[in-house]
C-alpha cells in the first residue's frame, strides 16, 4: 500500500528520477523482511509499508542531495587550489553558476519541508535497518 | 509517520519545483564523469595524497565527456605522495591487456603515472596509453546495478586488468594504496547484485563495485584520513 503511496507522491517527477525510485523501493520491498529481521525487529505489514515508503522518501532526499555533494566536492576541491569553475561539455560550474544555485537552493527547501514532516532524520539514517528501527519506533 | 500527510507535502512540493527536478534529471548523465573524477580524488586525498588539478582551461577545470576527445585538450588531475605521481583522466583510451588483438577501450576514470599522455599534440599520431600504464580505472553509470551490468563489468576488466581477476594484484597497486578496479553506479545495488559482489574476495577478485555514488559524497569531510568510497 505504502508502496502505492509513494508512487503517488512522485508521479510528477521526471520519467528518468521516477524510474529510479520506483524500482529502488520495488527493491526495498521485495527484502524487507530480511531488513526488518536484520534491524532485532519482528516483520509486521505495518513496519513493511513504513519502510518502503520511508526508504522512497531517503532515497528522493539522496538524489538532490547527492548531486549537491558532487558539485560541491568538485567545486571544493577546484577551490582549494584556486581554480573556481569547472567546464563540463559546454555547462560551466561554479559556486554562483545557476546550476549549482538551483541544485543548492533545491536541496535547501527539500531539507526545510522534511525538517517540517518531521523525517530528517530519517532520511540520514546510515542504512534500512536503522531506518527500520527509525519507523518501528514512531508506529 | 503519517504517510498520507508526507505523501500530500512531498507530492506538491515536488509539482512546485518541477522545473528544477528537470533539471536535476538532465544533470544526472552530464555529471557521470564528475562524480567518477570527484571520488577518486577524494580517494588519493584520504590515502594521504597531495591532490591538484592542472592543464586548466581559461581559469577553468575542463573535464573530458567525450570517449573521442583528446586529453592533451582537457584538464586532469595529479595525484601525489613520497615524490610519486599519478594522473586522473576522464575518457582515457587504454590498449587492451591481450595486447595482440589491437583492442582499445576508452575508460570513465583512468589513473596512469605521469608522462605516458601526451600532454601537448604529439607530431605523430597518438591513439592509447599502453596498458601496462594502466594502474586502476572506473567506469561510471547512471543505471541500476544488475547482475548483466556487474559481468559487462567483469568482462570489461578482463580485457583490462586481468590480474584482478583471481590473480595477484601488482605489487605497485597495493603500496600505493589505489583503489580497485571499480564499477560506479549512480543507480542502486539490486538484491540480487548484492551476493555477487560480497562472493568477489572469496573468487579472489580484486574489484569493487560504488553503488550510489552521488550519495557516497554526502557528509564526507574530504580531508586526508577520511573514508573513501572505495574501501
Amino acid at each position: 500500500m505504502s508502496r502505492q503511496a509513494f508512487g503517488d507522491l512522485i508521479d510528477a517527477l521526471p520519467f528518468g528520477l521516477r524510474d529510479q525510485l520506483d524500482g529502488y523501493v520495488a527493491a526495498v520491498e521485495s527484502v524487507a523482511d530480511d531488513i526488518i529481521r536484520e534491524a532485532g525487529l519482528d516483520p509486521s505489514q505495518a513496519i513493511r509499508d513504513q519502510l518502503v515508503f520511508a526508504a522512497g522518501v531517503r532515497r528522493l532526499w539522496a538524489m538532490v542531495d547527492g548531486q549537491w555533494a558532487v558539485l560541491d566536492t568538485s567545486l571544493r576541491f577546484l577551490r582549494e587550489n584556486r581554480v573556481s569553475r569547472m567546464r563540463v561539455g559546454s555547462a560551466v560550474y561554479g559556486s554562483d553558476s545557476r546550476d549549482f544555485v538551483d541544485v543548492q537552493r533545491l536541496r535547501r527547501q527539500l531539507s526545510e519541508e522534511l525538517e517540517q514532516l518531521e523525517l530528517h532524520d530519517a532520511v540520514l539514517v546510515d542504512d534500512l535497518s536503522e531506518l527500520a528501527r527509525w519507523v518501528a519506533a514512531r508506529l | 509517520m503519517d504517510v498520507n500527510l508526507v505523501r500530500r507535502r512531498l507530492r506538491s512540493f515536488i509539482r512546485a519545483h518541477r522545473t528544477a527536478f528537470d533539471h536535476l534529471a538532465l544533470r544526472r548523465y552530464q555529471l557521470l564523469e564528475v562524480v567518477g573524477l570527484a571520488l577518486a580524488v577524494n580517494h588519493y586525498s584520504s590515502k594521504g595524497y597531495d591532490v591538484q588539478p592542472t592543464a586548466l582551461q581559461s581559469g577553468a577545470f575542463r573535464i573530458n565527456t567525450n570517449s573521442r576527445g583528446k586529453p592533451w585538450n582537457f584538464s586532469r588531475w595529479i595525484v601525489s605522495r613520497n615524490g610519486i605521481e599519478f594522473e586522473i583522466y576522464a575518457n582515457l583510451p587504454v590498449g587492451g591487456a591481450y595486447r595482440s588483438d589491437g583492442a582499445v577501450y576508452v575508460v570513465d576514470v583512468a589513473v596512469v603515472p605521469t608522462g605516458f599522455v601526451p600532454t601537448v599534440r604529439p607530431q605523430t599520431k597518438w591513439t592509447h596509453v599502453d596498458n601496462r600504464h594502466l594502474v586502476t580505472f572506473a567506469e561510471s553509470k547512471a543505471l541500476v546495478v544488475y547482475p548483466m551490468l556487474i559481468a559487462q563489468f567483469i568482462g570489461i576488466c578482463h580485457e583490462l586488468m586481468p590480474r584482478h581477476l583471481g590473480g595477484v594484484p601488482r605489487r605497485r597497486f597495493i603500496q600505493g594504496n589505489h583503489f580497485k578496479p571499480a564499477l560506479i553506479s549512480l543507480g542502486y545495488l539490486h538484491a540480487v547484485s548484492l551476493g555477487i559482489v560480497a562472493a568477489f574476495p572469496g573468487r579472489q577478485y580484486t574489484i569493487g563495485v560504488v553503488s550510489n555514488s552521488d550519495a557516497r559524497l554526502l557528509g564526507r569531510k574530504l580531508l586526508p584520513g577520511e573514508p573513501s568510497a572505495f574501501d
